[in-house]
């Protein structure tokens, strides 16, 4: 299992699209999430805001104190993303290269090599999920240090729990790309289908249905995981909110959210050994 | 008769239908010797990669079974004793070839030192650092036999190995073979270059719409064909032959005559001969190549499958 898990290694840390994902993250994290937000309330045109707004407070989004529900409020859907496409190229490249042949011919055999992959990328999630924290956080020190202000971060314990939040919530929408790898024995069409779950049918149509109202929605939502991961990270909290605009209030509590999440990602994973175990590779 | 202990790997029934219905091979029963070179000849589409891969553990059979040295086909055990060179090479692009090389030997618990003989092995130590995406089909392949050999596997299965090669390439791969079959190793290759199974396979087993046609000695399947008879007084000779053999058997040229022997023994032949008070003055088996061999199986399959 080691020496799987050191070959998984090998591959997927040497694999560009890692790199790229990276990049394109740290990018978002630093030049959309933290930078024109900050300079905007620092220098912008102020009349744009509602009256009343209290720029300071928006501006206090930005340092360290509020890093855990600024963070959260972006990184999340973004980070979900980029997930699922490791978990899709990781496995759906070994069909398309026909490396999968290779790896199923060799003697750990397609179980413990799948154990050593998913093992691999959770490993590269949290390596990912805490550069990003690390980034924001000396991003949000060095605007803290620019404004004179406070550079107290949030308690470590809240920190911990928020690594590890976007941690479970990555690792799971990675288990969902490798799944559909698994199914589709490819990676452009599971690409195309789990961004478009992701990002279309979860955040665009239950979120529309959802504000539409109507019970059964919102208990259907109740059971996806993305509302169940939107749950999780809302139980953060969240920065300033301007007087008149109302928070959503949380689908379910954080505990079962949490369940839910993991529940999602061992059922992810359980049916990608199935499928690898029982269907040929080609 | 070769014994199950002689055999390196057996088949026995061993058939694989498609999802799609597809019947790709159906009821093959293989024998390959310890120590040999052994052909698996057949044209495109007739069933060889998919044999192969149910050797390897790529596709599980719907019926039969098959073991690879003395284990199931497919189980560790087996997989543990085989390097299988399959119709794509099956490596990474964005690694290097010595990369590569080091995630198949971390995937076997190998040390790194058999990467750098496995490289020497097929002469690609200077070009490992390269990306293996930039190579050559030949270089690729060099690659893709030295993360075979590398494992030092007991038994080699290679599909097509020369496709796509240049003549170089093609001689090296056949020198490769023959080496690897000098040190003891049991190689099965699938080809439809009769020309190369001719060259480097001691047994062949030729296959055709999914069906083993024929398996034995190349040099069996090459002999068994036809008989040339030089015999005076010709007519008596003919009589014999035809009584041995069947009148649609015996073909009468001008001064000798041709009989198709299908199983009969030479010895019982020229004893039949000799006691009916013919002269023989040359008895001779007919020289075939396999090519005479592969189309006149494979075009009785057809016509019987017609």
């Amino acid at each position: 299992m080691i020496e799987t898990f050191r070959a998984e290694w090998l591959k997927t840390t040497r694999r560009p699209a890692l790199w790229i994902l990276l990049g394109i993250l740290l990018s978002v994290l630093v030049f959309f999430v933290y930078l024109p937000g900050w300079w905007f309330f620092a220098h912008g045109p102020h009349g744009l805001l509602p009256a009343g707004t209290d720029v300071q407070q928006l501006k206090a989004e930005y340092y360290p104190r509020l890093i855990v529900p600024h963070f959260l409020s972006t990184m999340p859907s973004l980070m979900g993303a980029a997930c699922l496409s490791l978990g899709v190229l990781s496995l759906g490249s070994d069909y398309a290269w026909g490396t999968i042949h290779t790896i199923t011919s060799l003697p750990p055999g397609r179980l413990v090599s799948l154990a050593g992959r998913l093992t691999v990328l959770a490993a590269v999630v949290l390596g990912l999920d805490v550069f990003l924290w690390v980034v924001a956080w000396a991003v949000a020190m060095t605007l803290a240090g620019i404004d004179q202000a406070s550079a107290t971060g949030p308690p470590l314990q809240q920190m911990i729990a928020a690594v590890a939040t976007t941690w479970l919530i990555g690792s799971m929408w990675c288990s969902f790309g490798v799944m559909l790898a698994a199914a589709f024995r490819q990676s452009v069409v599971p690409l195309a289908v789990g961004l478009l779950y992701l990002l279309v049918i979860e955040g665009l149509v239950f979120n529309l249905l959802g504000s539409m109202g109507g019970d059964l929605v919102r208990e259907l939502e109740k059971l996806l995981p993305g509302p169940n991961a939107g749950a999780l990270i809302g139980a953060f909290g969240h920065g300033y909110v301007p007087a008149g605009v109302q928070v959503p209030t949380a689908l379910v509590g954080p505990w079962h959210a949490a369940e839910a999440v993991a529940a999602y990602l061992l059922l992810f994973c359980t049916v990608t050994a199935y499928l690898v175990r029982r269907r040929d590779p080609s | 008769m070769l014994g199950d202990m002689d055999l390196c790997v057996t088949a026995r029934a061993l058939s694989k239908r498609y999802d799609n219905g597809v019947l790709a091979v159906d009821s093959v029963d293989l024998h390959v010797p310890r120590g040999q070179v052994y052909g698996l000849l057949g044209p495109n589409g007739a069933g060889k990669t998919t044999t192969l891969r149910m050797l390897v553990g790529l596709i599980r059979p719907t019926a039969g079974d098959a073991t690879v040295a003395g284990h199931d086909a497919g189980s560790g055990e087996s997989r543990r004793h085989v390097g299988a060179l399959l119709d794509r090479f099956g490596l990474y692009p964005y690694l290097s070839g010595r990369d590569n090389l080091r995630v198949v030997a971390r995937y076997c618990g190998l040390e790194n030192r058999r990467i750098e003989l496995a490289l020497g092995e097929v002469g690609m130590t200077r070009d490992a650092n390269r990306k293996y995406g930039t190579y050559s089909r030949g270089m690729q392949q060099r690659i893709a036999l030295a993360a075979v050999l590398m494992r030092e596997p007991a038994i080699v299965i290679l599909d097509e190995p020369t496709s796509g090669l240049d003549p170089q390439g093609i001689l090296d791969m056949r020198t490769l073979v023959q080496e690897m079959s000098r040190s003891g190793r049991t190689v099965l290759l699938s080809s439809h270059h009769l020309s190369e199974v001719e060259q480097v396979c001691q047994t062949v087993g030729v296959i055709n719409r999914g069906r083993l046609v024929v398996e034995g000695p190349v040099s069996e399947l090459k002999g068994a064909g036809s008989l040339i008879v030089k015999a005076v007084p010709i007519e008596p000779a003919a009589h014999v032959l035809r009584a041995i053999a069947g009148a649609g058997r015996v073909i009468c040229r001008e001064d000798y005559l041709v009989m198709t022997l299908d199983g009969v023994p030479v010895r019982d032949i020229s004893r039949a001969l000799v006691s009916s008070g013919v002269d023989i003055l040359e008895l001779r088996q007919q020289e075939r190549s396999l090519e005479d061999v592969f189309f006149e199986l494979t075009s009785r399959v057809e016509a019987r499958t017609a």
